[in-house]
């Protein structure tokens, strides 16, 4: 950091998150840290058509130094239906086939299933706990309320699990494509043309990664149900890939609850809007005119 | 004048803050007579609580001091900030920021080169090469010691090689000659060869016999003695187109 600004003579640095950005005489520009070859998915990135990326400008030492991106802000909704026609077109530019054995999803499957169990298990145990109580606190009550929810809700997920072995099973090859990793909204800037910046955690994998970590960031900020929408339209998803991308949002994660009260009954409420908001927005792709 | 300086401060919030969501740091700064003095703003936006939607603004201003050495040009003083850290601890919020005063400092001009070996000899001083910044930056971190005695030996043979050259091939060899003693004049008038003028080498020059020499001619010529000349070569008696090593006696 040093040897930049030196360099750079900064008249103004601001950290947000993991980035630093500074104001020089000459604009400004963005430093992060280095943790990938970055350049090398630059260079994969423009041979198949996609350079909606911050451009490298300078590298020192371990950190890469961004071109800083002029957006515009506009309406959140809006923001996450073109966010999605992006991520749809890198799904779309670089996806391939890689070839897979029966082991793998077997793998796949019992490890699903295992964490399945486990989270009924969690709750199943905290619901007998919470019962004994004579009286409940709010937060207890809140959730044994909805505990019927829950229950139906590893219901579901279990069926469907048996349902995506049963389409996967004599699958031979499975579609991959390079993965963001670490996506939310605030990584999609509209400047000039659109982007999606910090790339750190760029991965080759199925595409329902980048889904499953943007639905977990920002279920609760804009209306998802759209932006798959338009996903879909860009990148259309198989049968096994939106069940697996179902299946594994719908299992909710375990929740830690201490001793505040303010805090306990916040995650409930949270926990529950998660598990509310999820089904709204799996429960229209079993309509019966969506099965047709 | 290089002067790195650190500044840690707290300040303290009236609640527990959840996040800083984003801080900034800007600096201005004046100098009066040999004080350079100003202040560093720092400001951004904070969460209150995990649930709180709204952010909210927070603006510090963080004053600095530090007196300027008399031979530094006053104009020339610039302040930069090299680093610039925060970590926060439910209502504390503390800032580390390091930063540079550099100024350049008056400088000693030559008009000649030989004026320059001349002050080098007559005084001690660094020598900064202002044409190249790295160069500037690795002399800060090494000592600039520069010891050339190997390339200096070096030259020699060449240029010993192309002595020989020049008795075999007249015409040509005048002009590589020339060549050869303007590196060896270029050699000579550097930094470093004022430095190592203590060390002592030998330089040869190579005659080569014709009809009309004899032995003590060849050593008059070059004034040198026969033991001298038979150190450097071995022969019973002069032969026509034989050569001979002569050491250059200056040395």
């Amino acid at each position: 950091m040093k040897k930049i600004n030196k360099k750079l003579k900064p008249n103004k640095i601001t950290i947000n998150g993991k980035s630093k950005i500074l104001c020089t005489d000459n604009g400004k520009c963005v430093v992060k840290e280095k943790t990938q070859d970055i350049k090398e998915l630059h260079t994969y990135l423009n041979t198949r058509g996609f350079n909606n990326y911050p451009e490298i400008i300078d590298q020192e030492d371990s950190k890469y130094i961004y071109e800083y991106i002029d957006h515009v802000s506009i309406p959140i909704n809006q923001k996450s239906a073109d966010m999605a026609f992006l991520l749809g077109s890198l799904h779309e530019k670089t996806s391939y086939y890689k070839p897979i054995t029966a082991d793998y999803i077997k793998e796949i499957h019992e490890t699903i299933e295992g964490n399945i169990n486990y989270i009924e298990n969690y709750y199943t145990n905290l619901f007998d706990e919470i019962s004994k109580d004579v009286v409940m606190s709010p937060s207890n009550y809140l959730l044994i309320r909805n505990s019927s929810k829950l229950i139906s809700n590893f219901k579901y997920i279990k069926h469907e699990l048996d349902n995506w072995f049963k389409l996967m099973v004599d699958k031979t090859k499975e579609r991959v494509a390079y993965c963001h990793n670490n996506l939310t909204i605030d990584h999609y800037l509209k400047g000039n043309k659109d982007y999606l910046i910090s790339w750190d955690n760029y991965t080759i994998d199925s595409p329902v990664l980048d889904l499953i970590n943007l639905y977990k960031n920002d279920y609760n900020k804009y209306e998802f149900s759209n932006f798959l929408e338009n996903y879909n339209n860009a990148f259309k998803l198989s049968d096994e890939e939106r069940k697996l991308f179902f299946i594994v949002i719908s299992l909710p994660n375990p929740i830690k609850l201490n001793q505040n009260e303010f805090d306990n009954t916040r995650e409930t409420n949270e926990l529950l809007t998660y598990i509310y908001k999820t089904e709204n927005l799996i429960r229209p792709y079993y309509s019966p005119q969506n099965i047709k | 004048m290089k002067e790195v300086f650190t500044i840690e401060k707290e300040f303290v919030f009236n609640n527990n803050i959840y996040e800083i969501t984003s801080i900034s740091i800007e600096h201005n700064y004046d100098v009066a007579g040999s004080i350079c003095q100003g202040e560093f703003i720092i400001s951004g936006d904070y969460r209150l609580h995990e649930v709180s939607i709204n952010k909210e603004d927070f603006n510090f201003k963080v004053p600095f001091q530090n007196d300027i050495r008399s031979n530094v040009n006053l104009d020339s003083v610039e302040v930069t900030i090299n680093d610039f850290s925060y970590d926060l601890k439910e209502d504390t919020l503390s800032i580390n920021v390091e930063y540079l005063v550099e100024g350049e400092q008056s400088l000693i001009e030559f008009a000649e080169e030989t004026d320059l070996d001349e002050f080098l000899q007559n005084n001690e001083a660094e020598i900064i090469d202002l044409s190249s910044e790295e160069v500037e930056d690795e002399r800060e971190e090494e000592k600039p010691v520069v010891i050339l005695k190997p390339e200096v030996e070096e030259i020699e043979e060449e240029r010993e090689e192309i002595i020989e050259e020049r008795e075999e091939i007249k015409e040509e060899e005048e002009e590589e000659v020339i060549e050869e003693d303007k590196r060896h004049h270029i050699d000579k008038n550097t930094i470093v060869d004022s430095i190592n003028s203590e060390e002592s080498f030998v330089t040869y020059n190579v005659h080569t016999v014709t009809a009309s020499d004899t032995i003590d001619n060849i050593c008059e010529a070059y004034k040198i003695n026969l033991n001298d000349l038979k150190k450097f070569n071995e022969f019973e008696e002069l032969t026509l187109n034989m050569k001979l090593i002569i050491p250059d006696e200056e040395d």
